[in-house]
């Protein structure tokens, strides 16, 4: 009976383990892990066209996407245990200061991607009315508390002008529950799903107070030494998609479906959502390569607002935190 | 050191009910749950992604039921967890059964075990996922790792708790050490390490799930982050229940297999 049930476990595990067949390789591309953060979801629209419309395997690449937590991604970028990932630009010179290597060397994002939402009721409409209010966001950490804090200084506001809830991902919930006046958002997304359900919100977004650097392509020193070829294939091919991307937007969306878990199992009205969650996103993104002179304003800036904040204790070189040799 | 996971079943309040009760019982409190919650949702005017009704939650299950994404997802999670249960379970008896042995090596081990059962997963899971990749092989460490410490504790008190005339019956039967495990301390210890596998495959399930939602691409845990992220609420739902009805099931199978390894000791109390 004992020896029965045994076989009948290991059966079981056998079993499952069928279901997890290796993925076919093209033995003539180089297989690369593109870390992205978050989950799967239409605004990493460009990573899935580069795959679905080959322009990653014409740059050579086999590129597999992995989500993940984006300081853990950094550490593993900057050890050189991983290649490539997506990250904020506050994560790259964070990451530097610590001693971890890491470059930008292509801008997905044009502007900063993050904003504070209000109910139209809570009268919000520029940063100066955030005095005295209640402010929902992730946590004290990430692009979310940097962009809120650039915003408040650009008012100049200071932490004791207003109250810090970390209420985690659940922002849009909170804000129609009522238990914060205002939360901190990606602009492509949040507010897109409550107008579409009927809210009417005021959108303060960080970009039209101070330019910052958004997302962004980022790699090590290590592989830019080592293999600036392979750098560059990458760089470009990401470039590629994203511009691919913009111009067939409805093309990009169906390309999604592919990719993103759940996408067609919507309902008619919460895919078209979907569908100007990733409108929206578009918007912000960056079609061309940044003239030097600009991205060098552009990490000036976020240095000037991490040393303010705190989070940076003095300068780094600016100048090797990104690099514009392999995105044109 | 933590304390073992006693073995022994609660005591029954009444008479037994009949077989037809002992399946109305639950049905009907689960009834009565999803009356309750289809009452709540009429009465609060919540928006579905706050709270779904018991329908859209239905029609959910339904619809990723029959296009195989629930089961893409539940065998993930389930694979996690039995690999996890095997190695944790294993690992945890071998380490036990030589801690046993070599009384220095468990006292030198004590801080460790103690410290163990405070072990927050959560903060450790992100750690495990950077050093071991987001992969099978870091949720299966996760899930071994939640299971280890409750069995290990389990497997030294059980093999402890042998009647110490037992031993020396079998030393002057000069039995060999193989002899003694299998005929005197397998036994003996298997009621209180059984109890510590029950607890751990419920611990398992909980640590499949945190290390699922700290990174990965498959697995209910995956499915309740990708309903976070699309504000499909009903797809949480459906992937929490789909969590607890699973993780009932595994503690009812390692239950049944504890009910036929001790069929002997029913035996004593029905017969001694």
């Amino acid at each position: 009976m004992k020896k029965r049930l045994f076989f009948l476990i290991f059966l079981i595990i056998i079993l499952l383990l069928s279901a997890c067949k290796p993925s076919a390789q093209n033995e003539t591309l180089r297989p690369v892990t593109l870390n992205l953060t978050y989950i799967p979801n239409v605004q990493f629209a460009p990573y899935y066209v580069g795959i679905e419309k080959g322009f990653f395997a014409e740059a050579g690449l086999d590129v597999t996407l992995a989500y993940g937590n984006e300081a853990d991604m950094v550490a593993l970028v900057g050890a050189g245990k991983e290649q490539f990932m997506i990250a904020s630009g506050e994560q790259v010179l964070m990451s530097r200061a610590q001693g971890l290597p890491v470059v930008s060397v292509a801008n997905w994002y044009s502007d900063y991607p993050v904003g504070v939402v209000a109910l139209k009721e809570a009268n919000i409409q520029s940063p100066a009315d955030l005095k005295g209010r209640q402010i929902g966001l992730p946590g004290l950490f990430g692009a979310s508390y940097i962009g809120f804090e650039a915003l408040a200084r650009s008012a100049k506001l200071s932490d004791s002008d207003y109250s810090l809830n970390s209420i985690g991902f659940t922002q849009v919930e909170s804000l129609v529950t009522g238990q914060v006046d205002a939360v901190v958002v990606y602009v492509a997304n949040e507010p897109v799903q409550l107008r579409a359900r009927g809210y009417e919100v005021d959108v303060l977004r960080v970009a039209d107070a101070v330019d910052l650097v958004g997302n962004c392509l980022v790699t090590n020193e290590k592989t830019i030494a080592d293999e600036p070829d392979f750098v560059k294939a990458m760089a470009q091919a990401v470039v590629k998609s994203i511009q691919y991307a913009v111009e067939n937007p409805e093309e990009a969306f169906e390309i999604c479906k592919k990719h993103v878990e759940n996408l067609n199992q919507l309902s008619p009205e919460e895919l078209e959502i979907q569908r100007q969650v990733m409108l929206s996103s578009i918007a912000i993104w960056q079609t061309k390569p940044l003239e030097h002179a600009e991205q060098t304003r552009k990490w000036q800036n976020m240095q000037n607002l991490l040393l303010d904040l705190g989070l940076l204790n003095e300068t780094i070189e600016i100048e090797g935190a990104f690099s514009d040799a392999f995105d044109r | 050191m933590t304390e073992p996971i006693k073995n022994e079943p609660a005591q029954r309040l009444g008479p037994r009910p009949s077989p037809l009760l002992r399946v109305l019982y639950p049905l009907g409190s689960v009834l009565l749950l999803v009356n309750l919650w289809q009452i709540l949702y009429i009465a609060l005017k919540l928006p579905a992604f706050i709270l779904p009704s018991p329908k859209m939650v239905w029609d959910k299950f339904l619809l990723i039921l029959l296009n195989g994404t629930w089961w893409h997802h539940l065998s993930w999670t389930l694979l996690e967890i039995l690999l996890g249960l095997l190695i944790g379970g294993i690992a945890a008896t071998l380490i036990g059964y030589g801690l046993s042995k070599l009384p220095f090596m468990e006292r030198l081990m004590a801080p460790f075990l103690v410290g163990s059962s405070s072990l927050p997963m959560v903060a450790v899971a992100p750690l495990l996922i950077i050093w071991f990749g987001a992969g099978l092989g870091s949720k299966v460490l996760i899930c071994a790792l939640t299971v280890f410490f409750p069995v290990l504790v389990n497997v030294l008190v059980g093999l402890r708790s042998t009647p110490q005339e037992l031993h020396e019956l079998m030393r002057s039967l000069n039995a060999s050490p193989w002899q003694k495990l299998t005929m005197l301390e397998l036994p003996a210890a298997l009621p209180v390490l059984l109890g510590g596998l029950r607890v751990g495959t419920t611990l398992s399930v909980i640590g499949a799930i945190v290390g699922e939602l700290v990174s990965s691409d498959r697995g209910l845990g995956f499915l309740i982050n990708v309903g976070r992220g699309q504000y499909d609420t009903a797809l949480v739902f459906v992937a929490v229940l789909s969590l607890i009805l699973m993780a009932s099931l595994l503690y009812y199978v390692v239950l049944l297999l504890e009910r036929r390894a001790l069929v002997w000791q029913t035996w004593r109390k029905d017969h001694l």
